[in-house]
């Protein structure tokens, strides 16, 4: 649930963008999940449609929503996917800046996976 | 200028009478169906929002009331024929429903100055209906289908017309379901909210079941004026259609399960009050 405060003191797409956000990072929301359409989700609160869809243009920046098209906005998945998927850039990213082509590096990762615990 | 006879001047002055009734409900009547709405949906509703309650029955009254005069005009426009009720019943749906859509998601306004509550996830027909509901359209535009088909191929042209205003009348109705529920629901609160869903759930189901007891009706008017020999078939349509209506409608639980997942069965819910 989204509650707006209109006389809080954010501003009303903030409020929107903060509670998703922490609905996301609690699993309120789960991975997968669709969001209510900018027309509907402005209508239900009583706002403008652009302070609905700059707030879901924050919360796709942050990573945390993906918009597919017209089947609409989508959560992109949950903390600990979120948390991997960071994991994940910062590897490929610190073993391409050490000179490595992205073969080499998926057979390191190959290579631990294979491994025995 | 078209002949009425004793019958037809008979339906045309209770018809206007049933919704001159129908239009302007006593306060108790109202009171009534405001309680029993609450009753069914486990709401407790503050005064001033049982008089918005009282409000949105009244609006659907006229509704109601509009179609049965369509129905009356029809009735008396039709030629006389077996099927000529089920044709009325059938036709007027399609007023119920865009009447209903007009006044969707205006019942119970926000009041100035209140925050406001939203879902945070997108909503559907099946949160709020059964998940059956797709099934029983599919059924229902079976039946009208079935029954266009076989009144064509038998030469019984008002079966034919009773069919093909099923399946145009289901049509209208999967159509009103859809966009019914894509209506917003401006709340300013929870409870607000709660209540919002329970009058839509409670407007569809009554829809639904408007047409499913069309098909239904349908199904045993056909039986009732068909040759020994095709009975039994009229008989498996109208099973069919009751089927359909037992996928389709009652869906009062489903969108608590799927909505207020968190309020357990039974338990009371207070709407309005102070602010």
């Amino acid at each position: 649930m989204i509650t707006l405060d209109a006389s809080g003191p954010l501003p009303p797409f903030e409020q929107i963008r903060s509670q998703l956000a922490d609905q996301i990072e609690h699993e309120g929301l789960r991975a997968g999940d669709r969001l209510p359409t900018v027309r509907r989700l402005a209508e239900d609160l009583g706002v403008a449609a652009n302070t609905v869809a700059r707030a879901y243009r924050e919360l796709e920046t942050a990573g945390l929503i993906e918009t597919r098209g017209r089947a609409g906005s989508f959560v992109a998945g949950s903390g600990v996917e979120r948390e991997a998927r960071e994991a994940a850039r910062l590897y490929v990213e610190r073993v391409r800046a050490l000179g490595l082509d992205d073969r080499a590096l998926l057979q390191l990762v190959t290579r631990l996976l294979g491994q025995p615990g | 200028m078209w002949r009425v006879d004793g019958v037809e001047r008979f339906v045309v002055v209770a018809g206007v009478i049933a919704a001159i009734v129908i239009a302007l409900p006593t306060r108790a009547g109202l009171a009534k169906a405001g309680h029993r709405f609450a009753r069914e949906y486990d709401l407790w509703i503050a005064p001033e929002l049982m008089a918005a309650v009282d409000r949105a029955h009244r609006r659907d009254r006229w509704v109601l009331a509009t179609a049965v005069l369509a129905a009356v005009l029809l009735f008396v426009l039709l030629p006389a024929a077996t099927l000529r009720p089920f044709i009325v019943v059938a036709a007027v749906l399609p007023v119920f429903a865009v009447g209903r859509l007009l006044l969707g998601g205006r019942d119970f306004p926000v009041r100035a100055g209140r925050a406001t509550v939203a879902r945070s996830r997108a909503v559907g027909v099946t949160d709020y209906l059964r998940p059956t509901v797709p099934l029983a359209f599919a059924l229902w535009v079976t039946v009208g289908g079935v029954a266009a088909v076989l009144g064509a191929l038998w030469s019984e042209p008002a079966v034919l017309t009773g069919g093909v205003l099923l399946v145009v009348a289901t049509l209208v109705v999967a159509g009103y379901v859809v966009a019914l529920c894509r209506r917003p629901e401006p709340a300013s609160d929870a409870e607000h909210l709660y209540l919002q869903d329970a009058w839509r759930v409670s407007r569809l189901d009554l829809t639904l079941s408007q047409l499913g007891f069309a098909a239904v009706y349908l199904g045993l008017v056909a039986a009732g004026d068909a040759p020994s020999g095709r009975v039994a078939v009229w008989v498996g349509v109208a099973v069919v259609a009751t089927a359909a209506y037992a996928l389709g409608v009652g869906g009062r639980a489903r969108f608590r399960e799927r909505l207020w997942p968190d309020l357990p069965p039974g338990r009371l819910l207070a709407v309005g009050g102070p602010a």
